[in-house]
């Protein structure tokens, strides 16, 4: 029976130091979001105040460049679209055009 | 140690290690829990900043792409005009070869009548009785021979041709007698007026606009 209370005692024991380790860990999890939550502030407030200085933001204005790069192309290619329609003009709307100025400059 | 001790004594080390993992997995899972909130809550503070920035230094972003798409709004709107030009300059100059063939009298078309029409438009226009005529020298020969016989619908009216000829494909410049009243019939400048006059009208049949 005494063999069976001191086991009992060390089992408690191990419980105990469960607890505490178990606390230990929501310590540090706690601590390590702290951290990160802290360093995300200050980033982000030295990312406000070199903004407002007109400063670090050259990836914003790189990311900017690529989409209107990306844009212009496509302007390009709208127009480029609309000349080749245009080098595409039929023969028969050119004979058309033409007979038409031929025949205003040609008194009635 | 009797045989049901042992057995009591197993099952309370099996207990308190259960009892002991159950107890580390909550705190595990916890601070999973903790460090997943912390994590988006970071990802939030990043994704108000950037926003916030943005706002900040729109004005300067609007200018980079104003400047890069409108460079080649620019670019396109004039290769696009370009070639319009291109093309309505080949409409035109084919209609001024054609012309040019009638003038020859290499086609149908009677263009004797057509240089009576002209002429007539001409001095109707100036509205006066005498006349100096001035065209190409094939123009000048033929009417040389045969203005006297062009019935224009007019009487009293009197004919003289310059001494040199123009440098036209066809057509008249008819002057007044003293030069103060001059009318450009030629076939180059009723094509330019057409041209000037009638450009949309021409590009519209070329499906330009």
């Amino acid at each position: 029976m005494n063999r069976i209370l001191s086991m009992g005692g060390r089992l408690q024991r191990l419980l105990e130091e469960a607890e505490s380790e178990a606390d230990r860990i929501l310590s540090e999890a706690r601590a390590e979001a702290d951290a990160m939550i802290n360093e995300a502030k200050e980033e982000s407030e030295y990312r406000l105040s070199r903004a407002q200085r007109g400063t670090g933001i050259d990836d914003l204005i790189k990311s900017e460049e690529e989409k209107a790069q990306k844009e212009a192309q496509k302007v390009k290619e709208r127009y480029l679209s609309r000349v080749e329609e245009i080098k595409g003009v039929s023969t028969e709307k050119r004979k058309e055009a033409v007979n038409m100025i031929v025949e205003e400059v040609i008194p009635e | 140690m009797s045989e049901a001790d042992m057995e009591l004594e197993t099952k309370l080390i099996d207990r308190a290690v259960q009892e002991r993992e159950k107890i580390l997995q909550k705190a595990k899972a916890r601070a999973a829990t903790i460090l997943q909130k912390a994590e988006n809550e970071v990802e939030r503070i990043k994704r108000d900043t950037e926003r916030q920035v943005v706002n900040i230094v729109g004005s300067e972003l609007r200018a980079v792409s104003d400047r890069i798409v409108g460079q080649a709004e620019l670019e396109g709107r004039e290769t696009l005009m370009d070639a319009r030009k291109n093309l309505l300059d080949s409409i035109f100059e084919e209609a001024r070869e054609r012309l040019n063939e009638i003038a020859q009298g290499n086609t149908e078309t009677d263009y004797h009548n057509i240089l009576k029409k002209l002429i007539s438009e001409a001095i109707i226009a100036i509205g006066e009785d005498e006349f100096i005529i001035r065209a190409n020298k094939e123009d000048l020969e033929y009417l040389r021979e045969n203005l006297s016989d062009m019935d224009f619908g007019i009487t009293g009216i009197d004919f003289r041709f310059a001494e040199e000829a123009v440098n036209t494909m066809g057509g008249v410049i008819v002057e007044n007698r003293d030069g103060t009243k001059i009318y450009r019939n030629t076939l180059e400048g009723r094509l330019m007026t057409v041209r000037q006059e009638h450009e949309a009208e021409i590009a519209q049949t070329l499906g330009l606009i």
